[in-house]
């Protein structure tokens, strides 16, 4: 399970053209089976907690109920029960509410630069898991937020920076173990963030970054370009390239596409793109929207083409990204009213900082219900990743990532003080 | 239902008309100072003093810009001739204190280290969006002061987040001198130390020269006074002996006060304890420099310190020296053990209120960390809603000497209100209307940035005609070939 | 001692040595210490060296002399000559081409300049013996040698220099990222041709240097464990942390020098390494890192917990093994190159001094205000 993903990734890199040298790479007739044999057993899991139980005087199930004075008990780290009406036990950890763990589809934990390929700017089949660091603190501070599943992308400095990887924020430390095997995840940005680093060159290029795009339409372009050229190379082998197959999944609606678009012309760019697609037959991209501050102006052509959006963290003045995008406080109110599937994020705010809990906050200051609140931080984001069967409820059967609270979720005068992950007591509330 | 008579309604048009050719999104502000004797009233669902028991149907009678009666509405009779704010759906809460901040300046430093002449009153900005926020966030009293980055810094003033010029908006004028301990950008710690304490050691000169002079019958101070045009009449022509808690200039009493150079006057205001003193520490080792500079020139008593968030680490040095404290900063601090490697998470305020320091909190943005917001988050740490609540509101009022003034709703205190549309520290409720001194300044309803800001109103003639766009035929036909079947 | 004086000045007039001891062709040498360290963890009390032709022919304690040999007696400890798993010494701006991220068949023998400063300040604390890397900053930098400190290359292909880790990254040329780095890595491994073919094989060992954190640290191990790698890590002041991983992949360790704030972890490293077993040696890096700190290294860890003989190991048999040139230096054994060092004390004590090296037999360093030897 843990191997056929990383056999996959060998697979592919072993069909790679050469990506530096000058001499070219023989390649075999057929691909072989990669070289080298794991020498080592799979990683073990996280070693589940024995028989946890915890009383709640509400809990937030999620799926549309509110249980009173419920009893959840833990089992090999999933819910095995949550009966409502009772009363606590003695020596029962005891807390006032209980939501299923937040998720965070961009909470950004990537390594900076370290994280994004830009020798060239569409990179599709590269996956950040090589470079996330499960020591890094950011994960533990998040956990203490309540947030326990997070999706890790490739810092969007690239058209297209590759896979995501989706990870609950505490577990083994050994990402292939930690990974959470959902809807594969394609990540790239439209905007003017991929071309940011780039120019034309002027005088003497010095280095790689003298190249296209430099405009948004030079980002527009190079995507288009993804797509055309993936759907040649399956027609015509020798225009194979690395990644191809990716956007061809991603065309078949098999591999999500999530862009970053912040500002309204971008999301329309996304969308078009998408339609461009359709028309031309090509296939029907499942288009999520990260950051899209601005789907408050054009609802209407997200309805059209079903796309998700995650929003990013609201701010006092309304702008907010680097391309001076203004984000209206009742944005996901007026997005789930057209039944748009909306999630929040809160961009890796540590505890202290408007956290996840908050954002939910935010967004029912301007108009959300409570109920919609909790969906756009638990069910939808966990409907994004296809890990609905495990994640963002509470019920029997689901995961044990629980997020313990000392009063109302998302009221400012409340917060998390407990956490499971796994049926682990990640933070402790007493 | 809002009772409003038609003088206020003539008065909003002028003003609108006024305000809206020259300020763009103002049109909340509503008319101008109260006149002595005006009366106005308001009527809330609850009324919550923070004196007391909350008051359900509450009534608060304001005269003159003073509350004169808070009571229930069967207690308290409403004036005849009161213009009535009647809002039973609403709760009344006394105006939040801002017990320090440096906005609404046009630049919050000065670049002279040391530069106590210099006086807030000159850089305030009246229509800066900085006290349109406070409205919105139910600030009403505020302590203007230099920034942090300056050695000795500006006379700071108390202000109300109301008024077209500096005088309309004042409250308290010499609200206290700003120093700062944490080293000016630049500057080292031991430089920053030495300046400071060159600053009292320069006074202390300067008074003994004065006295020399006198002894000696030189009137080059006097001589300089005229010059410098400063004014010699009446008590400024009269001399004081020196009175303060530290050191002392013997036959003070023979230089008129008029004649203390107007550069070194703030510094000796400051000495005699006439002024507080509002010190910045940017680390727990500048509480020290700042208590002893403070101790050795007799001001302790009038000090407040305003903190950064790594300052809890000096709380038993502050709770022995006995000050309060303004924390200026995050309210969590996340440090990691070098040895352990474990991170600690510290909730600020949680050590101050368990070593009975009095600490104030100060806002960081307008919304999302404004003065309700962290005062939420205390509670979410534990506290219990009326130690938050009196972080924002009675704390910050004793800490600038506006005890009763400011922050309650009494009998004697400002007319300072607020009226929420629930629990102020509620993510959900919303500022609905300001009153100060017993003006109706802020109406959310008209506040065209904040349904900006919530509801994302679009321009007109801007809504999407999104589309599909038209593609050609052959472009299609083209592509098909290149590119894959379906 | 005085009796022993009256010797050493009669054995002078005897033999027509010159004034400085050297074995030149067919002249041979002995020296007596008051404590010889053989490098395998024994110590023999007053034990006498004789070598010639640069070669060891004698070790032991009452090793015969042969006649005719001049005998140095010296008051101190002997050891075999101290050896760096990871030094820049004289080749720094030479060794390093950052204009391409993979210099597979790059050869560092080229870089080395044995008359150089640095590398005749590594004599001066007793390095006769040490692995000239690339500085990181390739993804592959090239062929490390083994040379003998003022002298010639002894190995050419000790190890093939890899840097897995952000450390191989820049950001204006493939690969910026760490997945690209990891790509790059796993098609060059996975289609083995030239020097990859034969680390793959097992015949040309790594020098993995995985970067400073634990992630990366793990990265590299499950790296070489994936291709049948064989080698040492470097780089990292975790590598202690790992020390069962690294075992059970089979590798080696070359330690990072102390410095005050990642100390702690390197002593305590060293400590867990060696209760694990896995073979280590110390990196130097100079001229970054003063040639002194590869003894004030091991004598830190010593002060943690380290053996002291494991220790001395380290810094010469050990290390000498781990670069595959244990058959010819790293201790005093009859058949080795005679490259010793003669000290005021323990080796590993940071109070004693170093007062002569030889090299191959040739007295290459003296003390200034030494007191021993025949030509006061």
């Amino acid at each position: 399970m843990i191997w056929t993903s990383f056999l996959h990734a060998a697979c592919l890199t072993l069909c790679a053209p050469p990506l530096q040298d000058a001499v070219v790479v023989e390649q075999p007739q057929e691909p072989e089976a990669p070289k080298a044999q794991p020498a080592v057993a799979p990683v073990v899991p996280v070693v589940p907690a024995a028989d946890l139980r915890l009383h709640a005087e509400r809990v937030y199930t999620g799926t549309g109920e509110i249980l009173k004075n419920a009893l959840i008990e833990v089992r090999d780290g999933k819910i095995s029960s949550v009966r409502p009406g009772r009363s606590a036990p003695e020596g029962v950890l005891q807390v006032k509410a209980v939501t299923a763990g937040m998720i965070d589809l961009s909470a950004r934990l990537h390594s900076n630069f370290n994280s994004v390929e830009q020798s060239t700017e569409v990179q599709p089949h590269l996956d950040v898991a090589g470079s996330v660091d499960l020591h890094d603190k950011r994960f533990a501070r998040l956990a203490r937020t309540g947030v326990t599943t997070v999706l890790v992308n490739p810092l969007d400095r690239n058209v297209i920076g590759g896979r995501g990887v989706a990870l609950k924020t505490h577990g083994p430390m050994e990402v292939e173990a930690r990974r959470l095997n959902g809807r594969p995840i394609l990540r790239g940005a439209i905007g003017s963030e991929p071309s940011a680093a780039n120019h034309a060159a002027f005088g003497r290029p010095t280095d790689f970054y003298s190249r296209r795009p430099t405009t948004r339409m030079g980002v527009e372009w190079e995507w288009r370009k993804a797509f055309f050229d993936a759907v040649a190379a399956k027609r015509l082998p020798e225009k194979d390239f690395p990644g191809a197959e990716d956007l061809r999944e991603a065309l078949a609606g098999k591999r999500t596409v999530m862009i970053q678009a912040w500002t309204t012309q971008d999301i329309r760019t996304a969308v078009y793109l998408d339609e461009e697609m359709q028309r031309e037959g090509f296939g029907d991209l499942d288009l999520v929207i990260d950051a899209g501050a601005e789907a408050w102006k054009e609802p209407g052509i997200l309805v059209r083409n079903s796309t998700i959006v995650v929003l990013p963290p609201h701010t006092a003045g309304g702008r907010v990204g680097s391309d001076g995008a203004f984000l209206a406080w009742n944005t996901a109110s007026l997005l789930v009213g057209e039944g748009l599937t909306v999630c929040l994020s809160a961009h890796g705010a540590g505890p202290g900082s408007a956290t996840l809990g908050h954002q939910a906050g935010f967004a029912m200051r301007g108009g959300l219900s409570f109920d919609q609140a909790l969906a756009a931080v638990t069910s939808a984001p966990a409907s994004v990743l296809g890990l609905s069967e495990r994640l963002g409820t509470v019920h029997e059967g689901m995961d044990a990532d629980l997020a313990l609270w000392n009063g109302r979720p998302f009221a400012a005068t409340s917060r998390v003080t407990g956490v499971l992950i796994d049926g682990v007591i990640v933070v402790d509330p007493r | 239902m809002i009772q409003q008579s038609t003088r206020l309604l003539q008065r909003i048009a002028q003003t609108h008309l006024a305000l809206t050719l020259g300020l763009l999104g103002c049109s909340f502000l509503l008319s101008a100072q109260a006149e002595a004797g005006e009366k106005y009233a308001v009527r809330a669902g609850i009324v919550h003093t923070l004196a007391g028991e909350a008051i359900p149907n509450g009534v608060i009678v304001i005269e003159g810009g003073r509350i004169t009666a808070v009571g229930s509405a069967d207690d308290v009779k409403i004036p005849w001739d009161a213009e009535v704010l009647d809002v039973p759906h609403l709760e009344a809460y006394p105006g939040f204190v801002e017990a320090h901040t440096s906005s609404g300046m046009d630049r919050p430093n000065e670049s002279v280290s040391v530069a106590p002449f210099l006086n807030v009153r000159d850089s305030i900005d009246p229509v800066a969006f900085y006290f349109e926020d406070c409205l919105r966030s139910g600030i009403t009293t505020v302590n203007v002061q230099q920034g942090n980055a300056c050695i000795i810094g500006a006379v700071g003033m108390v202000v109300k987040p109301h008024g077209m010029t500096v005088e309309e908006m004042l409250v308290r004028p010499r609200a206290g001198l700003k120093i700062s301990a944490a080293p000016k950008s630049g500057m080292s710690r031991a430089t920053q130390a030495q300046t400071l304490r060159g600053a009292f050691t320069g006074l202390r000169l300067h008074l003994e020269d004065l006295v020399q002079q006198k002894r000696t019958g030189n009137d080059f101070s006097r001589r300089e006074a005229l010059y410098q045009g400063r004014d010699l009449a009446g008590e400024r022509g009269k001399g004081r002996a020196m009175m303060s808690k530290g050191w002392t200039v013997e036959g003070l009493e023979l230089v008129p006060r008029g004649e203390v150079d107007e550069k070194q006057e703030p510094l000796l205001d400051l000495v005699e304890g006439r002024v507080p003193a509002w010190i910045y520490c940017g680390a727990p080792m500048d509480v020290r420099l700042a208590l002893e500079i403070a101790s050795d020139n007799g001001f302790l008593e009038r000090t407040i310190l305003v903190l950064d968030d790594s300052c809890w680490k000096a709380a038993d040095l502050i709770a022995e020296a006995g000050v309060s404290v303004v924390l200026d900063s995050t309210l969590v601090r996340t440090e990691m053990d070098p040895k352990t490697e474990e991170e600690e998470e510290v909730f600020i305020p949680g050590v101050f209120k368990d070593k009975g320091i009095p600490f104030a909190l100060s806002s960081r943005n307008s919304t999302t960390e404004s003065l309700w917001f962290q005062a939420a988050m205390c509670v979410a740490h534990g506290f219990t809603r009326a130690e938050a609540l009196a972080a924002v509101t009675t704390t910050p009022a004793n800490i600038l000497g506006l005890e009763g003034e400011v922050g309650c709703l009494c009998p004697g205190a400002a007319g300072n209100v607020l009226l929420t549309s629930g629990d102020p520290l509620s993510v959900t409720s919303f500022v609905e209307y300001v009153v100060i001194d017993g003006n109706l300044v802020y109406d959310r309803s008209v506040d065209i940035r904040t349904q900006h800001l919530l509801e994302g109103v679009v321009p007109e003639g801007t809504e999407s005609h999104a589309e599909e766009p038209e593609v050609e035929e052959d472009t299609r036909k083209k592509a098909g070939d290149e590119g894959g079947s379906r | 001692m005085h009796t022993n004086a009256l010797l050493l000045a009669s054995l002078a007039f005897v033999a027509s040595a010159p004034t400085s001891a050297s074995s030149s062709e067919g002249d041979a040498l002995a020296i007596r210490a008051e404590k010889l360290h053989v490098g395998d963890g024994t110590v023999i009390e007053n034990g006498i060296v004789v070598f010639e032709a640069g070669v060891i022919t004698e070790v032991g304690k009452g090793a015969p002399v042969p006649k005719g040999v001049v005998l140095i007696e010296h008051a101190g400890h002997l050891s075999a000559g101290l050896i760096a798993l990871r030094e820049h010494a004289g080749a720094v701006g030479e060794s390093n081409d950052s204009t391409r991220a993979v210099m597979d068949e790059a050869d560092l023998s080229y870089a080395y300049r044995p008359n150089h400063s640095e590398v005749q300040g590594l004599l001066a604390e007793g390095i006769t013996t040490f692995v000239l890397a690339p500085r990181p900053g390739s993804l592959v930098g090239g062929l490390c040698a083994v040379a003998k400190t003022g002298s010639e290359v002894i190995s050419r292909r000790a190890y093939l220099s890899i840097c897995t880790g952000a450390n191989g990254l820049t950001s204006n040329r493939f690969p910026t990222s760490l997945q690209g780095s990891q790509a790059e890595l796993e098609r060059r491994f996975s289609w083995p041709r030239g020097v990859f073919a034969t680390a793959v094989k097992g015949e040309l060992p790594v020098m993995l240097d995985g970067g400073s954190s634990r992630t990366e640290v793990q990265h590299a191990i499950a790296f070489a464990r994936r291709h049948g790698l064989k080698g040492i890590l470097v780089g990292s002041t975790r590598l202690g942390e790992m020390a069962a991983k690294i075992r059970a992949a089979g590798l080696g360790v070359a330690l990072s020098s102390y410095s005050p704030s990642t100390g702690r972890r390197v002593v305590e490293g060293a400590v867990a390494l060696a209760e694990m077993q896995v073979p280590f040696g110390f990196a130097l890096g100079s001229p970054n890192n003063h040639p002194a700190n590869l003894r004030l290294t091991a004598a830190a860890c010593i002060r943690g917990g380290l053996k002291s003989g494991e220790a001395l190991k380290a810094l010469t048999s050990t290390a000498a093994r781990l670069a595959g040139v244990g058959d010819k230096v790293g201790s005093i054994q009859v058949g080795l190159a005679a490259d010793m060092v003669l000290w005021s004390g323990e080796p590993t004590d940071p109070g004693s001094r170093v007062m002569a090296v030889y090299v191959d037999g040739d007295e290459v360093f003296r003390a200034e205000d030494d007191e021993n030897g025949d030509d006061k």
